[in-house]
């Protein structure tokens, strides 16, 4: 049964970050940059890059996750990305005294969630990624059939 | 590393990029220039100004407060250098947003608009946090000298929300998710300080290529 619990949460990581990733893209950069300017901890000339570079990585990690394809791999940049959000976030309630009103975490597609209910679910997210790292063996995943591409069956952690 | 893995990730890199960039193009529909060649009543500074200024703008947002400031500063920085268009833009969770809007376009109708339009940002504390903004709208359509009969008769008319709806219907097309959104011949910048720091950059090398142009141009 365990396997399966695995796979459907790293269905689930996969998922968060395709659509986040991609509602993103689908955005012009500057909109996404003017919500980045708004956090202090963000040095000011690392804006631009990030911008670019940010949706990519969530857009691709998303996909890496949900196909399996280096997955501790993956799930170790989405453990990094989830710490990031909830450090940002974090140091927002800690410098101005409540989060931004938009943090521009989901992009402006259909999911619409506050603030506080993202950062907690980064906390959560942060710990289930970090689970995914030292899960040795992740089942249906591509990275099992390409290491050995004959049908393989339900793995341990 | 196996070679298997390469091919795979790069197969998969590859088709999410292909997928990404076709979405984007197909929803490109509207050139980034268009804003900035539509004329309108709401517009102030030389026609034929080199740095041509597209504002999308939200009487109710704070933010877009904080950019007139902005756009003030530039306009006595580069006298005469710069044309600004302003653009509606009411968003949704504004709710006395629109109607300020409907008096703002009234006020253009009869050539008051920047001072309406000034009078609605120096009062926003005002009128947004009232609950009948209509009072406050009509003290200042009297104190930018605005024929109060006529200015109420425009607050309801079809006419009015027509044209407020044209605007936010072209800042749809042009993706704009957040106010301000400014286009500096055809650039892209969101919010006051995007439009006070990096729109200065670009005003100054716009105003440069322009000199160096004109300047390789005259006869020797």
């Amino acid at each position: 049964m365990k396997p399966f619990l695995w796979l459907v949460v790293r269905i689930y990581l996969g998922s968060i970050f395709i659509y986040t990733g991609f509602s993103k893209l689908m955005l012009p950069m500057e909109e996404f940059r003017a919500l980045l300017v708004q956090y202090a901890l963000i040095p000011s000339f690392s804006v631009s890059v990030i911008a670019l570079i940010l949706p990519w990585i969530e857009f691709l990690t998303g996909i890496f996750l949900v196909l399996g394809y280096w997955p501790r791999i993956s799930a170790f940049v989405s453990a990094v990305l989830c710490l990031s959000f909830v450090i940002l976030l974090g140091s927002e309630v800690a410098l101005k005294g409540k989060f931004p009103a938009d943090c521009g975490c989901f992009g402006t597609g259909f999911i619409r969630l506050e603030v506080p209910h993202v950062f907690f679910m980064d906390i959560l997210n942060f710990f289930l990624s970090l689970r995914l790292v030292f899960l040795k063996d992740h089942f249906l995943s591509l990275d099992s059939w390409l290491r050995n591409p004959k049908p393989s069956g339900p793995g341990q952690s | 590393m196996n070679k298997r893995y390469l091919v795979a990730g790069l197969l998969i890199i590859g088709i999410a990029a292909a997928l990404v960039n076709g979405i984007r193009v197909q929803k490109k529909t509207v050139k980034k220039t268009q804003a900035v060649q539509t004329l309108n009543q709401r517009s102030r500074g030389p026609e034929r100004a080199p740095i041509q200024i597209v504002e999308f703008s939200d009487y109710e947002c704070g933010a877009c407060k904080k950019a007139e400031t902005a756009l003030e500063e530039l306009h006595q920085a580069y006298p005469g250098k710069i044309r600004v268009i302003f653009k509606h833009y009411p968003l949704p969770s504004h709710p006395w947003s629109k109607l300020a809007h409907a008096a703002a376009e009234c006020a253009a109708l009869s050539g008051k608009f920047w001072e309406y339009h000034g009078l609605l940002y120096a009062h926003q504390e005002i009128w947004t946090k009232t609950f009948n903004p209509l009072d406050p709208l009509m003290r200042y359509a009297v104190q930018a000298g605005l024929n109060v009969d006529s200015f109420s008769a425009c607050l309801t008319s079809p006419e009015t929300q027509e044209r407020i709806a044209a605007d936010q219907h072209e800042g749809e097309l042009q993706k704009i998710h957040a106010t301000p959104t400014f286009f500096l011949n055809g650039t892209r910048l969101v919010g006051p300080l995007e439009l006070k720091e990096r729109g200065k950059r670009l005003i100054d090398s716009i105003l440069a290529s322009i000199a160096s142009s004109s300047k390789t141009r005259k006869p020797s």
